[in-house]
């Protein structure tokens, strides 16, 4: 017989349950990909488990876009998405994949190294799972914003300390799943060092010459606004810092420290024949005084928080009191790699990477980056 | 591996949550525990 409280039972779990359906209906609506449209120059599309097998029809397994101009020369890397909650890493990505030229030598282009953290949001945090530009013909392109470290369905539970994998340098468990602490990978590793594996084996495979990973921080973290490089890279980093500042574009080369282990900055120039930067911009919405947590936060950058944090004087903060709108971000993104292989060029004629077509700093921040998305 | 030994952590949870659910007298309660209950099914279903 049933009783009263087996029919409250009931309904409670059915009151839960439409929340559940709901919530499950937003969280699965991450897991589909953004839909993209190469550049004419595209000449093939692969995928990361190309280079290592076991991640095939994973969440880590992701396209690699090949723009190869037929012309010997050298071989370029632009890695975006490392991070999935910096948006201007994937988005200027996107812009080149749609607008590149490639005239000397090829560039391969990854829209989203971790797949996996766009597939969900860093919790606490009240971040929007997706952000909204117009694109040239006025139709909104859809972006999902997704979290710092790969989803932990994909690996679950978090050490309570995380050592780095080969230097036993420790960190927090949370940088167990964040693939920018886990180069160069293992191949019987965790989900993270599996893809921080792949990437590498891309990278050596494809005897990538200059790389780029791309990146947003907080404007209170001193590293912002900045070139990170590999010591092998420093005279194309200075001289291309030079060039920037030239054009009125402030960058802080940052030389990778040898100790910090498990960046890309460090790892790809250790352990390879590639020269690595890392390039950041700053990001209001992943710092902690950001206020409320939008897309607008994400695509405008305006925070009357850091705004007045600003003009207390009291912090150091990379702020523009107007704003750090995602068309400037991004634009700095796109300015420095075309700035960065300009300056690598001089030095390297034989393996010489030619890019045309891609608008530069003041095109994007003019026109919006909505113009350069199809 | 430890990711299934939590998975099955998680579904044991679920049981001993649904059991309570349904022994519960009190619908206050009882919402509450409809509640605590859906961060364990999403996990279980690799969902959330």
């Amino acid at each position: 017989m049933i009783k009263k409280h087996h029919i409250t039972a009931l309904l409670a779990f059915a009151w839960a349950a439409i929340f559940g359906v709901v919530a499950s209906l937003d969280f699965a609506a991450m897991h589909k990909s953004e839909e993209i449209f190469p550049s004419p120059a595209l000449t093939k599309v692969g995928h990361l488990s190309d280079y290592f097998e076991p991640i095939r029809g994973s969440e880590g397994d992701v396209e690699v876009y090949y723009f190869d101009s037929g012309v010997p020369g050298g071989t370029a890397l632009i890695l975006g998405g490392t991070h999935p909650n910096e948006a201007a890493s994937n988005i200027a990505a996107t812009l080149i994949a749609e607008n590149i030229g490639v005239t000397t030598g090829r560039v391969l282009v990854v829209l989203r190294a971790c797949n996996s953290g766009a597939t969900c949001t860093d919790p606490f945090e009240a971040y929007p799972q997706f952000f909204t530009i117009k694109n040239r013909n006025g139709k909104d392109r859809k972006f999902r914003f997704g979290s710092r470290v790969a989803n932990p369905l994909h690996q679950w539970p978090d050490p309570l300390v995380y050592t780095h994998f080969p230097s036993g340098q420790r960190l927090s468990g949370f940088e167990s799943r964040n693939l920018n602490r886990s180069y160069p990978g293992r191949p019987d590793g965790t989900f993270t060092e599996k893809i921080g594996y792949a990437i590498m084996q891309m990278i050596e495979q494809e005897n990538i010459d200059i790389s780029f990973d791309l990146h947003e921080a907080a404007p209170e973290i001193p590293i912002i606004n900045a070139i990170v490089y590999h010591e092998k890279g420093e005279d194309i980093a200075l001289n291309a810092v030079l060039e920037l500042e030239m054009m009125g574009l402030n960058y802080s080369p940052e030389l990778s420290p040898d100790n910090f282990r498990g960046l890309s900055h460090r790892e790809w120039g250790d352990r390879s024949r590639t020269i690595p930067f890392l390039m950041e911009v700053s990001n209001p919405i992943q710092g902690r005084l950001r206020g409320k947590t939008n897309a607008d936060l994400i695509t405008k950058g305006v925070s009357n928080s850091y705004k007045l944090a600003l003009e207390s004087g009291a912090l150091r903060i990379e702020y523009d009191p107007e704003g750090e709108p995602l068309d400037r971000r991004v634009a700095r993104h796109v300015q420095g790699i075309i700035t960065l292989i300009e300056a690598y060029n001089v030095d390297h004629k034989k393996k010489a990477i030619r890019l045309v077509n891609l608008p530069d700093y003041h095109d994007i921040v003019d026109n919006g980056i909505g113009f350069y998305l199809h | 591996m430890l990711f299934w030994i939590y998975i099955v952590i998680t579904l044991f949870i679920t049981v001993v949550i649904v059991t309570e659910l349904f022994t519960e007298k009190d619908w206050k309660k009882q919402i509450a525990l409809a509640m605590l209950l859906l961060p364990f099914v999403l996990r279980v279903l690799l969902i959330k």
